[in-house]
């Protein structure tokens, strides 16, 4: 125990050191060549740094050196490849600590790790069985050796299966030890052959393979046990073969020189005793040295106390074990908001810069402000049964001179200047419930209740769900989050719907964008708005805008234009998050595991935008 | 999106010279674009395309209609005048039976075409596409095509009692009854839910009782059978609309103009009074002037003495007239043009246009245009044609104050400090299973009941769906039973609406904000929930008392409700093991419940 007077303070570390393998490599003095190792500060902080496995390694291989004199690098080497599991086997060190401990040294390169790659053979579900029991094809031919004949039915009251019977059939025909013929019933039916008859079962080599005891390296086995193997590999379940790796540890050169002067420390008692972490004692040592110190500066004529001499003022008597701060720590989980709540904070703040203010709306919506309120008729795909959440409920309609509106506008068009669809509207179908199937709903009863706002402009967003009504898979939910802004202002033009966009696109960080026409029942022009994904290499939809039609603005009065545009805040996660999987986010399918570890999704900074290159003129301006 | 295929180089045969050799697939993707199109695919033939139209584009899609698109954008050809001739040769007479069944049909007749099997291809693929689209899988409008020739006029369009119906349909070789023909013919199989709950189906016959056809669903064999050899056509379309069925009409026969058919119109006469008074024919023809208010159309819609009797002599395919203010054009998109330039984009855009003044354009719409409700939609043509590129982007200047609603920011306040807490916030979903809201935490589904205690789905395509969810903490025990393999403590929770039904409501019901947690752990207690709800409440200021509960799903004793200032807000405990196990959960777990609308109404008082 020369040496290692203090021990390393980890619980392993406290539990090996009872152990008498490792009691007796340290008392025992190490048979090295006696010349002086002079003092070597990088070995030293190194061998400071160890972690307690490391050391246990490195102790494991001072008890190697002892082994052999005189002891070469090859000669050590050896002993490691030959010894070394079952010297850590008996220190209860687990593969877990031993690749820790590996990787450990050889990033500071006293090791070297190679990795041996290498077949197992072990038994399946079947081979155990017949291990056990025999082969089905033994007990059968014993079994025809008996009966001389039997039925496929006889053999199944044997307790043969339908699959062992087959194989067996066909082995016999192979191997010509019975005939197999159909009874007049048509049942198949086996009849001993001579060959079948002085078949001997002790010689049957597949028996004798499976009684081998496993799991059994392939190489290990002879040329024909290999044979027997791939035939038995045919077979269901009698035979596994892995592949598996185990890591091939011998020390380098740096890593002997190391070696030998931690043993010489070792030997001497000269290595420092380490802590991991300090304690509340250790903490009392540094403030019992500051206490003399003071105590020294204000009363100088007290003499020290016994045990702190000078030299331990600045230094107490441990030392923390310096860390590998490059090496890899185990994972901590925090508590973490949604990523579709950091993305609609997101979508929150961009709308809020520019000026919007936040609406509300239900879910459950009258197919009336679904719908009807902004012109879609109502034989319009969107309202079918198969795409649509129905409630087979009624609902109320807003008041009747509305109500009379919508329906003029939807048959001829009302006063909006348009010659409106020519077909009659149905109020019951306007009053029926559903489930929204856009935030238009909300925008439009924001709408019916400002009316024309008196003229002054508004802007209002609002980001809610809508439903669809879909079955579930991996990539498509019944809900989804939608977003949408409109704005409303005289003088208002599909320039300004562009700009909006562009604007919005440059606050999400998209600034290569193109615009596309396209179809909305309630809005004209529509336009889809594309930007251009560098990590992609396409084009990509995101926005979907337009101009309201005349004929869904006209029933509430409104005069102002109204431009809008709205867009699905999964499709937005699924870029930000490059997750594709919805399941995985939202529902009761997300995975918590995702969830602990997810990176958080962070608006892109502003690259360039029509507000960002006025702004940045006007600080030029304020610098001068 | 509706999609049609195009063969590309029939398209650029149309096109004519020099197109048709120089014209490539990407100068028609770059007009697509344009016109607001895409090619979705091109086959491996390399000929044909998957192009997606809009679903206001019907007459885009055949390929006539596709290359008369194509044509007048690449500056080809003005638009072509069409025409039906005026004839009181054919006459279709419609019965009072089909009140309730199929009421209406338009029809017309094309003479003079030399089609080729391919043109017939052409024919059926157009008319299929209507059926799926426009026509609602032939529920909103069928349309019947047959050889002129096996005509003997006038034809009857009446409804039968389905026991009495028999004849060959297409694709049979002998005689099949109503009957057999739905359960038994190809076609019929398909479309047979559309007659499902009538006693009466509805047939054309001719004056020689021959059946031409029972709509929606077929033809007959012997008159409804179009060959290349066949010059001349009687097309039908059925349904309840006659706009829409008017709309379908002109769409095939210019087509078959296209094809250099002669158009004639049909005489339909809806002489039944009781036919007309249930099915709305008075209103349907007053929308149906109304929609066409630029023609003088006297002569196409005749009233009887009878008032309710009515002759139309359709259809009608001449174009209509509008005009066009250049004004409104810069009002839409922001870009000055003058009336000419007005007429140059127009033209482009299949319009026959002129300037009328220096601020006017006179134009025509052609009659397969079925997307021109208002000024707005001639407008949006212009810019197509103009470009969109061209537009500029700018930032409107209106000065407004941006703001977000007060209990969205309560809401973030709150998030953010359950996630201090160690919490991770999840997202279910608003439609859930009655037997994860009610019947596994043991409240018996007879106990409750629609509208009073939940909001119902009708049908869903999934039947673990079928209401929307009165609590949230189910739906996290569901996300808890999904995630048993991952390591504890389970700490989650959800912000989030409920809908409960509210007879004051328009919409019967109300959206909630809900708030839950739960804490999945070994040597959880009531207390591990409190201690939360307590750093909740202390945060807001709020003060609140604790009242013992018994609920079917938390442990008696071990549950309470939140009461602050008189009202209670919602509730805590542990949660009761045959709860647990009920939703396959082994880990003791506490839950907590509040309703966030109120605590934040509560909150402002």
């Amino acid at each position: 125990m020369a040496g290692r007077k203090k021990v390393p303070s980890s619980d392993l570390a406290i539990n090996l050191q009872s152990h008498p393998t490792y009691q007796h490599s340290l008392a025992h003095n190490i048979n090295l060549e006696k010349n002086n190792i002079p003092l070597n500060p990088e070995f030293d902080s190194l061998i400071l740094a160890l972690h307690d496995y490391e050391r246990i390694l490195l102790d494991i291989f001072v008890e190697f050196s002892e082994r052999k004199s005189p002891l070469t690098l090859d000669s050590l080497n050896k002993h490691i490849e030959l010894e070394l599991d079952s010297l850590l086997c008996t220190r209860n060190f687990d593969s877990v600590m031993a690749s820790r401990a590996y990787q450990w040294l050889s990033n500071k390169n006293i090791i070297l790790v190679s990795y041996h790659k290498y077949q197992v053979v072990s038994l399946g579900v079947n081979g155990q069985t017949y291990a056990k029991k025999s082969l089905p094809e033994i007990r059968m031919i014993t079994e025809l050796q008996n009966a001389k004949r039997l039925a496929q039915s006889q053999l199944l009251n044997l307790g043969f299966n339908q699959q062992e019977i087959g194989v067996c059939l066909g082995l016999f025909k192979k191997l010509g030890l019975a005939t197999v013929s159909k009874s007049e019933s048509g049942e198949v039916t086996l009849e001993i052959s001579l060959a079948g008859k002085s078949f001997s079962p002790q010689t049957y080599l597949q028996q004798q393979f499976l009684e081998l005891s496993f799991p059994l390296q392939l190489d290990s086995l002879t040329e024909s046990q290999k044979q027997v193997l791939e035939e038995l590999k045919k077979r269901q379940d009698i035979v596994i073969l892995e592949t598996k790796q185990e890591p091939k540890i011998s020390l380098t050169d740096f890593g002997f020189k190391l070696l030998q002067y931690y043993a010489k420390k070792l030997e001497s008692g000269a290595l420092v005793q380490y802590k991991n972490s300090l304690t509340k004692e250790d903490i009392r040592q540094y403030a019992l040295i500051a206490k003399q110190t003071v105590q020294q500066f204000h009363q100088p004529h007290l003499p020290l106390q016994q045990n702190v001499t000078s030299s331990h003022m600045q230094t107490p008597s441990f030392v923390l074990r310096p860390f590998d701060v490059t090496s890899r720590v185990p994972s901590v989980f925090a508590g973490r908001i949604h990523p579709m709540t950091a993305i609609m904070r997101m979508i929150r703040d961009i709308f809020v810069e520019m000026g919007f203010s936040e609406m509300q709306g239900p879910w459950v919506e009258t197919a009336f402000w679904c719908m009807d309120s902004m012109w879609i008729p109502q034989d319009h795909p969107a309202r079918d049964v198969q795409d649509t959440f129905y409630l087979n409920q009624i609902g109320l309609l807003p008041n009747a001179k509305l109500v009379s509106q919508i329906k003029d506008v939807h048959e001829t068009g009302g006063k909006s200047g348009s010659k409106g669809y020519s077909y009659i509207w149905n109020p019951q179908k306007a009053a029926e419930l559903i489930l929204r199937t856009h935030t238009t709903a909300t925008t439009f009863r924001t709408l019916a209740k400002v009316g024309n706002n008196e003229g002054k402009p508004l802007k209002k967003f609002y980001i809610g769900k809508v439903f669809r009504n879909e079955a579930i898979d991996a990539t498509h939910l019944p809900e989804f989050y939608q977003v949408e802004g409109f704005i409303m202002g005289e003088g208002l033009h599909l320039g300004h719907l562009l700009g909006v966009i562009k604007e919005f696109y440059a606050k999400l960080g998209f600034t290569n964008i193109k615009f596309k026409p396209t179809y909305n029942p309630y809005t004209e022009p529509s336009i889809e708005a594309y930007y251009y994904d560098e990590r992609r290499k396409k084009w990509m939809e995101l926005i979907n805008s337009g101009i309201f039609r005349p004929e869904s603005l006209a029933p509430y009065g409104i005069t102002q234009p109204v431009i809008a545009w709205g867009l699905g805040l999964e499709r937005l996660a699924m870029l930000m998050l490059e997750q594709n999987k919805l399941k995985d986010i939202i529902g009761t399918s997300t995975d918590l595991k995702w969830m602990r570890t997810y990176k958080v999704p962070r608006r892109n900074e502003l690259k360039s935008s029509l507000n960002a290159s006025q702004n940045n003129h006007a600080d030029f301006e304020v610098q001068n | 999106m509706v999609t049609i295929d195009i063969s590309f180089k029939r398209l650029k045969s149309l096109l004519g010279e020099p197109f048709a050799s120089t014209f490539c697939l990407s100068d028609l993707e770059a007009i697509l674009f344009q016109i607001g199109f895409e090619i979705d695919d091109v086959l491996d033939d390399g000929d044909t395309l998957k192009i997606e139209i809009t679903p206001d584009r019907l007459d885009a899609a055949s390929l006539y209609g596709f290359a008369r698109v194509i044509k007048a954008y690449l500056g080809l050809s003005t638009s072509t005048e069409y025409r039906a001739f005026e004839t009181s040769e054919y006459k279709v007479i419609v019965d009072e039976s089909l009140t309730h069944i199929r009421p209406f049909t338009v029809c017309a007749v094309v003479k003079g075409l030399n089609l080729h099997e391919i043109d017939l291809i052409e024919i059926i693929a157009v008319q299929e596409k209507l059926h799926a689209t426009f026509g609602k899988q032939r529920k909103k409008c069928a349309i019947g095509i047959y050889p002129l020739t096996k005509i003997s006029w006038p034809i009857l369009y009446l409804a039968k009692p389905k026991d009495k119906i028999e004849f060959t349909p297409l694709g049979a070789e002998s005689q099949m009854s109503a009957a057999q023909i739905l359960s038994e013919h190809k076609t019929g199989k398909v479309y047979a839910h559309l007659l499902e709950n009538h006693t009466s189906y509805p047939l054309f016959i001719d004056a020689q009782e021959q059946v031409l056809s029972m709509p929606p669903i077929l033809n007959s064999a012997h008159c409804g059978k179009v060959t290349i050899a066949d010059s001349d056509l009687f097309i039908e379309c059925s349904g309840f609309d006659l706009f829409a069925l008017h709309t379908v009409l002109k769409q095939i026969v210019c087509m078959l103009c296209d094809m250099g058919g002669t158009a004639y119109s049909v005489e339909v006469d809806y002489q039944s009074y009781e036919l007309s008074k249930k099915s709305d024919l008075t209103k349907h023809i007053s929308l149906f002037k109304s929609s066409l208010h630029s023609l003088d159309i006297s002569q196409h819609i005749q009233k009887s003495d009878d008032l309710e009797s009515y002759t139309l002599q359709l259809p009608i395919l001449r174009n209509e007239r509008r005009t066009l203010y250049t004004n409104a054009v810069y009002d839409l998109i922001g870009i000055r043009l003058n009336a000419h330039e007005v007429c140059h984009y127009l033209e482009r855009m299949q319009y026959k246009a002129t300037p009328l003044f220096e601020d006017t354009v006179e134009l025509y719409v052609p009659p397969f245009r079925a997307d021109i409700w208002h000024d707005v939609d001639v407008i949006d043509d212009v810019l197509r044609a103009y470009t969109l590129a061209k537009i500029m982007p700018v930032l409107p200047q209106l000065a407004t104050t941006g703001d977000l609603l007060g209990i969205n920011r309560f809401e973030a306040q709150l998030t953010d400090a359950l996630a201090q807490l160690g919490f991770i916030e999840v997202k279910t979903l608003g439609v859930t299973d009655k037997l994860d809201q009610f019947e596994k935490l043991g409240i018996s589904l007879d106990s409750v009941s629609p509208m009073v205690d939940y909001m119902p789905l009708g049908s869903t395509a999934e039947s673990s769906i079928n209401m929307l969810r009165v609590r949230l903490f189910p739906e996290l025990l569901k996300l808890l039973m999904n995630n048993r393999s991952v390591s504890l403590p389970h700490t989650i929770f959800e912000i989030g609406h409920i809908i409960l039904p509210d007879s004051t409501c328009d919409v019967q019901s109300k959206n909630v904000s809900h708030f839950s947690f739960i804490k999945s752990a070994e040597n959880l207690t009531f207390t591990d929930a409190k201690q939360i709800v307590e750093y909740i409440f202390d945060l807001f200021g709020l003060e609140r008392s604790y009242e013992p509960i018994s609920v079917s799903y938390l442990t008696q004793g071990r549950s309470a409700q939140i009461v602050v200032k008189g009202v209670v807000v919602g509730y805590l405990g542990e949660i009761s093991p045959q709860v647990l196990v009920s939703f396959g959960l082994e880990v003791p777990s506490v839950l907590c419940e509040l309703d966030l609308s109120l605590v934040y109404t509560l909150l402002q008082k």
